[in-house]
């Protein structure tokens, strides 16, 4: 009954989207009211029917249905109910119906929120959305249905895996399902698919604006300020996927680090590379009315991004830790991305050939904040190619010379690295100077003071014990980026204390009068505090390993430990577990327990290493249980200095992204408006 | 002149990079010291430690992405004792990353070896940026004797904002709506 369910309410989906696609089009095309708003019916439909589907595949895992392969592959009756439910994405058809369900619920919302501000494009925003969700749910329906089911035929041995009744046969019940995959059992990835798939979804709502734009003629900045918030809202969920990756990484994958430079990982990074240059670079468009054909042409990439890394992840084109098996739908992705591909770049080119993609105005001077933004935009986009290229070294290399390269970290620490400095520089200069023209005189007052306290800072890491050039150099670009930051949180905070305000009012009401702003330098703090623990975690790191006796004991910086005791334990869902038991001490002082172990999952799965850490702001002892015969243990110990900065980074970044997207009220929205009114007649002024 | 320049200077960054790149990996004219074959020399213990510091720039050749240090499974526990015997013969770090090479193929060292994979894998990528550079520069040289040429009244010329001069304009004007 829950298969049957699912099938129709996904199938009709499917229509639905059909629907929504073509009435759109010949709607918007033939200024059809009748067709659109039949279209937008259609699309709204999607959501419910999703909604069932997806309701009726969790039922399905939740009860134990193991006729349906998707259930018996992913869940085990065994299992908590809490993974039961998360299996919905823990498999390759489970989670392309999750993808279709988030691409409907952003669409949905789309056009629920900008219906009426935004009546002459939502018509083609239907057209584009439905043509992507389409897409998805014709892999559902076709090809990889999450609610195909076993099947015997009376006098048959095999067991036939189908979505409807051969003739003849009867459902096969298997007693009990294989469970998810042991590498999913983990909070950081449950939450990490949904965070993704979000971020991902939501890229494809501010590409369909854009694509509508170009569609429809209608190309001033309307849908930009239409689809900001939805640029932010993906851009926020993209990185916490990025994040929550990394922690899953680092608390499950068992090596001591979070980011692995894994061609999946890399998938995810490089529409986040492409967005935030986006971000940036759209901005330029809205105070000047600049760079319309590349912030089109960046809107373009990141969704074509969006699509070849779920291609890439589904495919098996590129073998990773992270990705499905090879599966039959890697062809039609590949057709769907060449024709996107085609379709995206010649609207974008016959628009930009007519001359409807002509700046408002032209650059004032070489040193302005336009160009800030145009060498930010040059140093994201190269990361986004070095990071393609040592992606997709594999296919690429094969392609031209014949031979299969992997290109691992030491490619991405040779090529990545400096343009991530490139960056922390620009993030220093690029607020101190003004928009449409500045000197360098003017730049080197305003740098005086960051630059003054990065020296003092440098000066102090040197004279406490930091003397790796690496490592003081890297300080010293993200420093200067950070002392820009607060220098110019500080300005905002004077100029208001001034009028008698206390500070903490002063920097609330900053805040509230331009969350954009000051959102934005938040972004730019927490990317400065993540940069000081990426730096600390992997210039400093040390590690060991080493075979105790119980008793012996590890030491590593001020961080000790004593192997205490190891014993084998089975847990209720069926995992055996051999666990050690450590103690922990800090600069000699007893501090805690930890317990490392190792996991297994039947004979045929690897185990998996789970660390024990004893965590503080400034540093991470983490300790993984090796291997282990008899008493005897052998451990792999590491200390991570100030790792826990990456996670606390991130979540400023989150934080920042938050401010910066939050609604505005209609005053502040005033105080913006007049922002640039004062800005102009000041400008006006010194003619 | 700057046309040349620029086109030079990209190339030579790469190069740069390359070479920084390449520290571990024998380059043309550099003898390769092949681990099989040659004479043992004295064996001597070998710790975890240093194997881990070897099999940390290896690649498992079975699992995708995933370093000989960190890998799970049994192959790899057997090839990190290789490792092990390696040291213990005295082989170098290149001498045993040419050793893994010649057994399962350049993918275990995740790097390029040979200098025409090197120049593709990192002059390329390296060129193409310092080509969309080039493009780059050309577009706001275009954009400057655009505005040169062609005053827009809509521009506000000769402008140098001072952004205390900005802050304190908007405070004030903040101030009376307030």
């Amino acid at each position: 009954m829950l298969a049957e369910l699912g099938i129709v309410t996904s199938g009709l989906a499917l229509l639905c989207a059909v629907f929504g696609l073509l009435a759109s089009a010949y709607g918007a095309y033939n200024r059809l009211d009748r067709w659109v708003l039949s279209a937008r019916n259609a699309t709204l439909l999607t959501w419910p029917l999703l909604t069932t589907a997806c309701i009726a595949l969790i039922a399905a895992q939740v009860s134990g249905e193991f006729n349906i392969a998707y259930v018996w592959s992913t869940t085990q009756s065994s299992e908590p109910l809490f993974f039961k439910i998360t299996a919905l994405w823990g498999g390759q058809p489970g989670s392309l119906m999750f993808w279709a369900w988030v691409m409907s619920t952003f669409t949905g919302a789309a056009l629920l929120l900008n219906w009426r501000s935004e009546r002459r494009l939502m018509p083609w925003v239907v057209t584009f959305t439905m043509a992507t969700l389409a897409f998805f749910l014709i892999l559902v329906v076709l090809y990889e249905n999450p609610f195909a089911r076993y099947w015997t035929i009376p006098g048959g041995e095999d067991v036939i895996t189908a979505v409807f009744a051969p003739a003849g046969a009867s459902l096969f019940q298997p007693s009990d399902g294989q469970g998810l995959n042991p590498l999913l059992r983990h909070p950081g990835m449950v939450a990490h698919p949904p965070m993704l798939y979000s971020g991902y979804v939501g890229m494809t709502i501010p590409w369909a604006f854009a694509m509508a734009a170009l569609a429809s003629g209608q190309l001033n900045t309307n849908w930009i300020r239409a689809t900001r918030r939805w640029t932010l809202v993906a851009w926020l969920f993209l990185g916490l996927g990025l994040i929550l990756g990394g922690r899953w990484a680092y608390d499950v994958l068992g090596w001591g680090g979070y980011w692995g430079w894994d061609p999946v990982e890399n998938a995810a990074l490089l529409p986040w590379l492409t967005g935030t240059a986006f971000l940036h670079s759209v901005m330029i468009q809205e105070k000047r009315g600049m760079l319309k054909v590349w912030n089109m042409f960046l809107i373009i990439l990141t969704f074509l991004l969006v699509i070849l890394g779920t291609f890439s992840t589904r495919s098996g084109i590129v073998a990773s830790v992270h990705s499905f098996a090879q599966s039959p739908i890697g062809t039609p992705m590949l057709v769907f991305i060449a024709i996107m591909l085609l379709g995206c770049l010649g609207l974008w080119v016959w628009r930009w050939q007519r001359g409807d993609l002509a700046s408002d105005n032209q650059l004032d001077a070489l040193i302005s904040r336009e160009s800030m933004f145009v060498l930010n935009n040059w140093i994201f986009v190269g990361i986004a190619v070095m990071v393609l290229w040592g992606t997709y070294a594999p296919i690429f290399t094969e392609l031209i010379r014949n031979e299969k390269i992997t290109l691992g970290a030491e490619y991405y620490r040779a090529v990545v690295v400096p343009l991530f400095g490139a960056l922390y520089v620009l993030m220093g200069v690029g607020p101190l100077v003004a928009w449409k023209k500045s000197s360098l005189a003017a730049l080197g007052r305003t740098i005086r003071i960051p630059v003054t306290l990065t020296t003092v800072t440098l000066i102090f890491l040197f004279v406490t014990g930091t003397q790796s050039p690496g490592a003081l150099f890297s300080y010293a670009l993200i420093a200067f980026a950070g002392y820009t930051t607060l220098v110019e949180f500080y300005r905002g905070v004077r100029a208001r204390t001034s009028r008698g305000e206390t500070a903490i009012t002063a920097l609330w009401k900053l805040f509230g009068r331009n969350r954009r702003r000051y959102g934005g330098y938040f972004i730019h703090l927490g990317v400065v505090v993540m940069g000081i623990g990426t730096i600390g975690s992997t210039v400093y790191q040390q590690q060991t390993q080493e075979t105790l006796n119980p008793g012996d004991t590890i030491t590593l910086g001020n961080m000790s430990m004593v192997f205490k005791d190891v014993f084998q334990a089975d847990a209720v869902d069926g995992r055996g577990m051999v666990v050690a038991d450590v103690s922990v001490y800090r600069a000699g002082q007893y501090v805690g327990d930890v317990r490392p172990r190792k996991d297994f999952f039947g004979p045929k799965a690897n185990p998996m290493t789970i660390a024990g850490q004893y965590s503080t702001l400034e540093s991470d002892f983490y300790i993984l249980l090796n291997s282990w015969e008899g008493n005897r243990v052998t451990f792999k110990v590491f200390l991570n200095p100030l790792v826990n900065l990456v996670w606390w980074g991130g979540i400023m970044l989150m934080i920042g992204t938050a401010i910066a997207a939050w609604p505005s009220s209609e005053r502040d929205a005033a105080v913006q408006t007049l922002e640039s009114r004062v800005l102009g007649q000041l400008q006006t002024a010194s003619d | 002149m700057k046309r040349v320049i620029l086109p030079i200077a990209g190339i030579a960054t790469a190069l740069l990079v390359l070479a920084l790149f390449n520290t571990n990996v024998p380059l043309p004219g550099r003898s390769i010291v092949h681990a099989q074959g040659v004479a043992t020399a004295t064996s001597r213990p070998v710790s975890d430690n240093e194997v881990n510091q070897i099999s940390r720039n290896l690649y498992c050749p079975v699992c995708p992405n995933t370093p000989l240090e960190v890998c799970e499974t049994a192959a790899c526990a057997r090839w990190r004792e290789e490792v092990r015997d390696l040291l213990a013969q005295g082989k170098t770090e290149a001498q045993i990353r040419q050793y893994f090479i010649e057994r399962f193929g350049v993918r275990t060292v995740g790097t390029p070896t040979d200098p025409t994979s090197q120049l593709l894998n990192i002059v390329l990528p390296f060129s193409l940026i310092g080509l969309i550079g080039i493009g780059i520069a050309f577009s706001l040289r275009r954009w400057r004797s655009n505005k040169r040429s062609k005053p827009d009244r809509d521009i506000i010329r000769n402008s140098e904002v001072s952004p205390d001069d900005y802050r304190a304009r908007l405070e004030a004007e903040l101030e009376e709506r307030d």
